[in-house]
């Protein structure tokens, strides 16, 4: 039987049916009209297709249940689902999506829907539709919840739950908490057609149908999605008619590509490989991202339990070098937040680059270098630590191990890096996930807003792992208490004044080393394309700044 | 008494693939890491309820024996249910890579046999240097990696020289037609042939040598038939014969080097999906992927024992 069903798989494996792309997306035509507001960007030409490069993974298109929202990509649902509002980076402020205006009050808020809007198999949207989608993701007991899992819950902690009012109007019931409006611009609330979730069942995710400008014509995961414009799509038209999003997990071979004229344009082109890239006439930029990157220093075990140990490995790091290695893609950052970022603490001291302080810290811990020696001894045992990256951490993440070794090294520290594939790193018994694993964790993380509560947050007692990704596990009440506040405070001043203060206890106790911000780079053919840039939430190509030649 | 032979050999395959299917299920779950701890760990999300939450949807909180119970059932019935990584069904995802990675070995084949046979022909007759270097240059060409040759092909072909296609199986847009798809297999095919060609050259070329010399040849010489027809007509048929013993070897070197080739041309086979299903710790394709590559190797042995048993009375 075995031997047999194999057989049968092999004889219809014979024909060698070229598959790519075989199958084919909706051709139900939506019945209503955009409403229009194309006239916001009747400057830009419609047409081409585009071609687009990344080894990130694409593993569906349905943003609900997408695991690895990777960085630094075009990613499929951006295209083809919506939100009921997004938020506007620029201002900081929300904006109108598939909800034209909300009253929000501390236990709910009420969105008003935008009429005349069809997904892309001709359903209309409506509250019927957000009622489906909000219970299908926030509802255990709902029958469409059922057999799924959510991945990024916690990005809209407030929810609990959804009514419809009218036709065109829900009411949200949350639980009081500051900014929770933003949160339904994340990728749990991102609505799709009720009829295709119902139909399509488990497969839903390859060929899933929003209300975005762009159908899904085929996605077949880690190597291909090809998408084409939606007519009947409300909002102003992004320019490309057709996009075509190749994955390989080869950088060089997307580079290859790029310079054959295989593809138009391409994401995180390597640091190593911008000079070739911009010799053979393309274009390269670099753009700011949310993601801060970092060492997180182990205080449960010598010799970081030492807090002067600890702020001596943060002034020997030289974050400037860093950023001279990454040419462009990076930025340095020598606090616990971005400088231009909202609740920036400014007033306290910054670990700038001072090797002489480092080895005054150390000879103050008790660390001293015996004579002709180059690593720093106390009681008979070695100034010895580990630090842990994952292999295919790139761009600033990827290079900071290296800078950091030689760095910690030039004050006397002895450093075995050790390079752990992703399963081995993420394991919660021998990975950074366990307390016994390492002494310095190489890692990275990307804000969601401008905001810098939750990645403030990641250094509680209760972020902790397993549960969370503390991989300090630092644990300082005070810190807590702080933090606790600023997650349910509304007064803005109020709140802003934790954020300062947590800032402050996180430079003076330090047990992480900020080492940088990270840039995204795109690189483009400039006869094919005038821009493609990234935008800073997220790092992920927006449909409508894509501009064709 | 053929048929008593070939069944005591079908019951071999048999126990085989039952031995590599526990093999492969313990083997994989023994590397360290968790694919749902990764997945969620990835996307920056993991937190206990959370893996929970995802290890019972996924069926990996069930005991060992009760998950490769089940998965035996399910398989034996053709459903060798999802990737974790996409939840996309691997019998879909099978079908469709394996097909990629079957165009790319068959056209790697057809290379390497043509091209070694003519190769260990040319060298076995040709005298002085040309011979010399003719008949050692295998030797060399052997000693290289496969990939070194796809860097080193893919650079002057399609980036420096641009005649062919740098990477993939289709053309980005509107491709999937036989000849794109033959053109964008031109490089990873012949890298995939270069050290089986060699082989075949040198199996080839040795075998003549030592034929050449036997007293069938003597005789046919000296009745006077063209030494040109005694080779093509009494000699290389038989040195034909361990050429052809040699395709069971053939066949299982196309499936190990598809994994470096492949993901050199980011050929979208079977090799580039193991990497990505290892990557991920993505146990249902990787079991899948596994057994089917190891169904491959049996039933191509299988065919090799049974048609020895055909040709050589003695092992019936």
């Amino acid at each position: 039987m075995g031997i047999s069903s194999r057989l049968r798989l092999l004889g219809s494996l014979a024909a060698i049916a070229i598959l790519i792309g075989a199958c084919t997306g909706s051709t139900v035509s939506p019945s209503a009209a955009p409403s229009g507001t194309a006239a916001a960007n009747a400057t830009l030409k419609l047409g081409g297709t585009l071609v687009f490069g990344q080894s990130q993974e694409t593993t569906g298109c349905d943003y609900t249940t997408l695991v690895v929202i990777g960085g630094s990509q075009l990613t499929c649902p951006d295209y083809n689902q919506e939100a009921l509002v997004k938020y506007d980076l620029k201002t900081n402020t929300v904006v109108p999506a598939l909800a034209t205006s909300w009253d929000e009050k501390p236990d709910y808020i009420t969105f008003k829907l935008r009429s005349g809007v069809t997904f892309q198999d001709g359903t209309p949207f409506n509250a019927d539709a957000v009622v489906y989608n909000f219970r299908r993701v926030f509802d255990k007991t709902f029958p469409a919840n059922a057999g799924l899992t959510f991945p990024y819950l916690s990005y809209v902690p407030a929810y609990k739950s959804v009514t419809k009012v009218d036709d065109m109007t829900v009411r949200v019931d949350v639980s009081p908490a500051p900014n929770t409006l933003r949160t339904f611009s994340t990728t749990p609330t991102f609505i799709q057609s009720p009829t295709a979730l119902q139909a399509k069942g488990k497969d839903y995710q390859l060929t899933p149908v929003g209300t975005g400008p762009y159908k899904v014509v085929s996605f077949e995961p880690n190597v291909r999605y090809e998408l084409t414009r939606y007519d009947g799509y409300w909002g102003p038209k992004p320019a490309p008619d057709r996009i075509v999003v190749l994955r390989k997990t080869d950088i060089a071979a997307l580079v290859n590509d790029l310079l054959s004229g295989n593809i138009d344009a391409m994401a995180a082109p390597p640091p190593s490989q911008v000079d070739q890239i911009r010799g053979a006439g393309m274009k390269v930029d670099f753009f700011p991202t949310l993601q801060m990157n970092y060492l997180a220093l182990n205080v449960t075990r010598p010799p970081f339990d030492d807090v002067r140990v600890r702020q001596a490995a943060n002034f020997a790091f030289d974050k400037e070098a860093l950023v001279q290695v990454l040419k462009g893609a990076g930025a340095p950052v020598f606090a616990a937040w971005f400088p231009d970022g909202y609740a920036y603490n400014g007033d306290v001291e910054q670990y700038k680059f001072n090797p002489d302080k480092a080895r005054q810290l150390l000879d103050a811990a008790g660390w001293k270098l015996p004579a002709g020696g180059k690593v720093r001894q106390k009681d008979g045992k070695d100034l010895a630590v580990n630090l842990v990256m994952r292999q295919g951490q790139s761009g600033g993440q990827g290079a900071q191990p290296t800078v950091a070794v030689s760095n910690l090294q030039d004050v006397g520290f002895k450093v075995d890096l050790q390079v752990l594939d992703a399963a081995a790193y993420n394991d919660t018994n021998t990975g950074v996930f366990s307390s016994k694993c390492c002494n310095l964790a190489n890692a990275g993380h990307a804000s969601t807003f401008p905001d810098p509560f939750d990645w403030l947050a990641r250094w509680t007692t209760a972020s902790i792992p397993p549960g969370e990704r503390n991989f300090a596990f630092w644990s300082n009440p005070q810190y807590d208490k702080l933090i606790d506040s600023a997650r349910t405070e509304i007064d803005a001043n109020k709140r802003v004044q934790e954020l300062k203060d947590a800032q402050k206890l996180l430079r003076d106790e330090a047990p992480i080393i900020f080492t940088g911000r990270e840039q995204a780079a795109t690189a483009w053919n400039p006869n094919k394309i005038v821009a493609i840039p990234f935008t800073s939430i997220g790092s992920r190509v927006d449909p409508w700044t894509i501009v064709m030649k | 008494m053929r048929s008593g032979y070939l069944l005591r050999r079908t019951a071999a395959s048999i126990g085989i693939l039952f031995g590599v299917s526990i093999m492969v299920f313990v083997a994989i779950r023994l590397v360290p890491g968790d694919p749902v701890s990764l997945m969620l760990g990835k996307a920056d999300q993991a937190n206990p309820q959370l893996v929970a939450d995802f290890r019972r949807s996924y069926g990996l909180d069930d005991p060992l024996p009760i998950q490769y119970f089940q998965w035996v059932t399910h398989a034996l019935s053709g459903d060798f249910g999802r990737s974790l990584d996409s939840r996309e069904r691997v019998g879909d995802l099978l079908q469709r890579r394996l097909s990629a990675t079957l165009v790319l070995a068959s056209l790697a084949a057809l290379i390497a046999l043509s091209v070694g046979l003519f190769w260990g022909v040319v060298a076995a007759y040709a005298r002085g240097a040309i011979g010399t270097t003719l008949r050692s240059a295998p030797l060399v060409m052997m000693s290289v990696p496969p990939f070194a040759y796809g860097i080193a092909l893919g650079y002057v072909l399609a980036v420096w020289l641009r005649v062919l296609p740098s990477s993939g199986m289709t053309a980005p847009v509107d491709g999937g037609g036989v000849l794109d798809v033959l053109r964008h297999a031109v490089l990873p095919a012949v890298t995939l042939a270069i050290i089986p060609a060699s082989l075949t050259a040198r199996i080839t070329a040795g075998t003549l040598d030592e034929l050449r010399h036997e007293d069938f040849v003597r005789t046919a010489l000296a009745a006077g038939i063209p030494e040109r027809r005694v080779a093509l007509r009494h000699v290389l048929p038989n040195a034909l014969l361990p050429v052809v013993t040699n395709a069971g070897v053939l066949v299982g070197y196309m499936f190990t080097s598809a994994v470096l080739v492949e993901a050199v041309f980011s050929w979208p086979g079977v090799g580039t999906m193991m990497i990505h299903a290892v990557e991920n710790r993505d146990y249902p394709v990787l079991q899948a992927g596994a057994f089917i590559v190891a169904s491959v190797f049996v039933l191509v042995n299988w065919v090799v024992d049974a048609l020895y048993g055909f040709i050589d009375p003695r092992i019936r």
